[in-house]
């Protein structure tokens, strides 16, 4: 269903409403601090999800022109890149850094539409590489390893 | 006048001299990958530092501290995602202009803001930290708590567009500020049983995610048709004219940074803001601040590497660090056995006097290094997008990890880049968000520590330096919401 | 053809190269430890816990010869970094430090973790936690602040929070003298932003590990009234302990390492063995000498006791105080 502006300017303001909203419920559950003459730990979410539930419905009264949400291409290629980034950090830590990099930086060039062969089989294993011998050689910044044949990568 | 002597005696050596363009090229690296930030990067050469001899290790962590500083504002030019948090500021005027064909430019501008900056931070922490130290002491909590009202009335004057929509993304900044253990009561708040997120949304991560992933959203979203795109880079000159007009920006700013620097917790990322924040306020009607506007980029790196030497001022003249790189300063010290502390000035003149050289000359060597590397590291943007995007996914997905180690923040990552991509595309601004989740906790932590110091009265917010500070943020309000009429009423003006 | 087989012989080599190292690894396999070992910190770098847990790190690469990695899990005082470590495999190569919170935060209902989750390794540093003034405060001992409670005077404490270590043993000490509502708890964001405010006179009273303010007390810009060991530290030799003033109150940091609970026993000893090493070096020496923190060895089955009798007292007095959930 294509939105029209005035629909696509609609969502923004309920869903800060209802965040807010929860916010606030939220709020209502925190335990009361215990020091003497404190505000407590539940007046600062509690003021900001007030502050979300007046400005959004402020900003319902005042819609304003909306670009909508992307479709098409476009979407598949956010959507995409999102659930390939999910993908890559639940890898993480099971693969090991340089295999799940791998894969990931493949599979968001396909996407992406790279088709050369030699791209494809130069640029992932060379990102890789590159990338590990920075953090983990040089800034010696550790990274997810795991053991694959008997080898801490 | 002595101590300078003994300082520049030390330094003639060779082994010294040596770690100042290894500390600074180290700085750099660290810097400009988004997700490290200087103090891992201190903290990973501390061990290192414990074989050397103590201005040598000293000058080696200064070195890294400095190059870190100016390094984060490259990716936050070039792919809009700061380097490190104290270039958050330079995203606002920095990515506007490299997108406009100024890359180089706007490289330059801020290699060079941060040298000014850097330098005149030095020479006013060399003349005058324990002077100033003292002074800094006299801000008490209800102070810290002004202050920190006033950098939240930042929000209203750099939101663009509508304010309320800027509030809005302050409003979930304080929500995502709460998550976590309570700063004054101690248990966890908002956490929902997840002991991972009684732990609190990391600022890095964040910061990583709703600049750098949301950017790569957004340019993945429409990369299709511009394969092997080309952008413009522009030239790398500013020209003498620019040069002189932006001398006043550079000044105040780099006063603006340091004052707030100088604050035991408040860091460059406020000092950037509240630098960028005047900058606008003092800027002339021709300037388009958001549209990329040189004086916003040299405000706010001039602030920032400031603040950076500003924080230095208790670490080196009371012995309490200004930021968490300067605690692993002080760590470094401890540890080469030098107690830091007013006495420091006369007890080892030649450390300190030698450290404010060592200082000074790791600029003079970042001024070389950029000068040279601009170049280099503008080829970033001439990466074709669809191999640039994954790679810029890449290095946030491991900048995130790299902070604590965790998937839990890459996570985090993720979602702050979903967040900030969606909010970009319903025009809501980020960088409001970004400063209520630095500022929220500082204003509510000494909030509620002066009810709890003067027993549930308000009196405390009529103390002189509080009241005026407060008193200055409320004008400040008031002048960008009428400056927002003006400017709105001129718009619909030109559309009619 | 020649470069060919310049090539072949290249990869032969590297080839050959890369099976002798695997063939190296598995034999090594069977020593401990062949692969790195990460350390946990669960607290921001350049705090306490991480300079001396990075200064004993620093010298044991070399007695237990292999790289250590640091890594910094700030948050929920230190709770996260040991849920990772819980959570990790139990074969040595994760060790966690041991923070003093770690006998508390289960009694408090903030996690359920305890000592119990971990085999203690050993512990290397205590610290124990001093009361300090400016010297223009009219406090000259902890017995005119006691007196000047019970005379209806309000003094202000800085801790860091009321959940804390600091907060726990400040707590404890107005308890036993009997003042505890007029001992207001003024909690800050950690040392570094309580030790101003206890410089600029927005306390009374400062309570902090002896090490944090070794160069304040120098400059004589604090004085320390008393410290919450057993008996006097090196650092403070002048200043009385608590019980010395006739309050039975004792409190300080711990910092130790510990592996999660299953970790094979050889694998303790040769951590133990290798990181008691490393206290003793000379390297570790000369760091407890310049930092003013104070070295308290216990050995591992010492050291687990130790945390078992901890987390009973902690438990008890947290009953008391009315912290407990």
């Amino acid at each position: 269903m294509p939105l029209t502006p005035q629909t696509g300017s609609v969502a923004p303001p309920l869903l800060v409403i209802l965040l807010g909203a929860g916010a606030i419920w939220v709020a209502t559950g925190i335990r009361p601090g215990m020091l003497p003459h404190d505000p407590g730990p539940a007046f600062l979410p509690m003021a900001a999800g007030a502050a979300l539930v007046g400005l959004g419905l402020r900003l319902l009264l005042a819609r304003e022109p909306h670009e909508g949400p992307p479709r098409g291409g476009m979407l598949l290629r956010v959507a995409g890149t999102i659930a390939l980034t999910l993908a890559y950090l639940t890898t993480l830590e099971r693969w090991g850094f340089p295999a799940s990099t791998f894969a990931f930086l493949t599979c968001q060039m396909l996407l992406l539409g790279v088709r050369s062969p030699l791209a494809l089989a130069t640029l992932p294993a060379g990102l890789t590489a590159l990338t590990y011998i920075l953090f983990r050689i040089l800034l010696s910044v550790p990274l997810p390893a795991t053991r694959i044949g008997g080898i801490l990568i | 006048m002595s101590g300078w002597a003994e300082g520049f005696a030390v330094l003639q050596d060779w082994s010294v001299l040596a770690m100042v363009p290894i500390g600074v090229l180290l700085g750099v690296s660290i810097g400009a990958i988004p997700g490290l930030s200087a103090t891992v990067g201190m903290a990973m050469f501390l061990p290192f530092t414990f074989t050397l001899d103590p201005l040598t290790g000293l000058i080696l962590l200064l070195g890294i501290y400095n190059g870190a500083c100016y390094a984060g504002a490259i990716p936050a030019v070039l792919i809009n995602t700061p380097g490190t948090p104290s270039s958050a500021a330079t995203t606002l005027d920095g990515y506007p202009m490299a997108q406009k064909g100024r890359a180089g430019e706007a490289l330059t501008l801020s290699l060079l803001a941060s040298v000014a900056g850097g330098l005149i931070g030095t020479a006013l922490l060399a003349f005058f930290a324990p002077v100033l130290a003292r002074y800094a002491l006299s801000f008490g909590t209800p102070e810290y708590f002004a202050i920190a009202v006033l950098a939240l009335t930042i929000i209203a004057s750099i939101g663009g567009g509508q304010i309320s929509k800027g509030f809005v993304a302050a409003a979930l900044g304080l929500l995502i500020a709460s998550v976590g253990f309570d700063p004054v009561a101690g248990f966890p708040r908002l956490s929902f049983g997840s002991s991972d997120l009684s732990g609190g949304i990391q600022l890095i991560p964040l910061l990583v995610g709703i600049f750098g992933m949301a950017e790569a959203l957004t340019q993945l979203e429409r990369a299709i048709a511009s394969r092997l795109d080309r952008r413009e880079i522009g030239g790398f000159g500013i020209g003498s004219g620019w040069a002189r007009r932006l001398l006043p920006t550079t000044a105040g700013a780099s006063m603006i940074g340091f004052g707030t620097g100088m604050l035991p917790g408040v860091g460059g990322d406020i000092g950037g803001y509240i630098a960028y924040n005047e900058a606008k306020r003092f800027g002339c009607r021709s300037a388009k601040f958001g549209e990329g506007e040189p004086r916003g980029v040299v405000a706010a790196e001039a602030a920032n590497n400031a603040s950076n030497m500003g924080s230095l001022v208790p670490t080196f003249a009371l012995g309490i660090p200004g930021n968490t790189q300067a605690a692993v300063l002080l760590g470094a010290l401890l540890i080469a056995g030098v107690q830091p502390g007013p006495g420091l000035f006369t007890s080892a003149p030649e450390l300190i006097y030698g450290s404010f050289l060592g200082m000074a000359l790791a600029y003079v060597c970042l001024l070389a290094i950029g000068l040279l590397g601009i170049r280099l590291w503008i080829q970033v943007i001439q990466i074709p997008s669809v191999y640039l995007w994954p790679i810029v996914i890449l290095f946030c997905v491991v900048g995130a990890y790299a902070v604590r180690n965790t998937t839990f923040d890459v996570l985090v990552m993720m979602l702050a880049g979903v967040l900030g991509y969606l909010m970009t595309k319903a025009r809501y601004p980020v960088a409001p968000l970004l400063i209520a989740v630095i500022v929220g906790p500082i204003a509510e932590e000494n909030f509620r520590r002066s009810m709890i110091l003067h027993q549930g009265s308000y009196e405390w917010l009529l103390q002189p330096l509080t009241a005026s500070i407060l008193a200055f943020a409320a004008a400040s309000l008031v002048f960008s919401a009428w400056r927002h009429r003006g400017q709105a009423r001129a718009e619909r003006d030109v559309a009619r | 053809m020649t470069t060919m087989n310049r090539g072949a012989r290249a990869l032969c080599t590297a080839l050959s190269a890369l099976l002798a190292t695997t063939a190296a690894t598995t034999v090594a396999a069977q020593q401990f430890p062949s692969e790195p070992i990460r350390i946990v910190i669960g607290f921001a770098a350049g705090g306490s816990t991480d300079t001396n847990t990075r200064a004993l790190a620093a010298a044991a690469e070399e007695t237990c010869g292999t790289e250590i990695v640091i890594t910094n899990q700030p948050g929920g005082s230190g709770v996260i970094a040991l849920e990772t470590v819980r959570n990790s495999d139990a074969d040595g190569y994760t060790i966690a430090t041991t923070p003093t919170e770690i006998s508390a935060v289960s009694h408090m209902g903030l996690s359920d973790i305890t000592h119990e989750d971990f085999g203690a390794v050993m512990r290397f540093v205590f610290d124990p936690h001093g009361f300090f003034v400016t010297p223009d405060s009219p406090y000259k001992s902890l017995q005119d602040v006691v007196d000047a409670a019970k005379g209806g005077e309000t003094i202000r404490v800085a801790t860091s929070g009321p959940a804390s270590p600091y907060a726990i043993t400040f707590e404890d000490m107005a308890r036993n003298t009997g003042v505890t509502g007029q001992l207001v708890n003024i909690p800050y964001q950690g040392d570094a932003m309580a030790i101003p405010a206890a410089l600029s006179g927005e306390v009374d009273l400062l309570v902090t590990n002896a090490s944090n303010v070794v160069g304040q007390v120098a400059e004589e810009a604090l004085v320390p009234l008393g410290v919450a060991s057993d008996s006097r530290i090196a650092i403070l030799p002048d200043t009385p302990t608590l019980e010395e003033q006739g309050i039975d109150v004792t409190g300080g940091s711990i910092f130790g390492l510990a592996v999660p609970a299953g970790t094979p026993g050889d694998r303790v000893e040769a951590l133990n063995a290798c990181f008691e090493a490393a206290f003793r070096s000379d390297a570790f020496n000369a760091y407890v000498e310049q930092s003013g923190v104070n070295p308290a060895y216990l050995g591992a089955a010492d050291y687990d006791a130790y945390l078992a009798a901890e987390y009973q007292r902690y438990g008890e007095l947290l009953e008391q105080l009315g912290l407990a959930q």
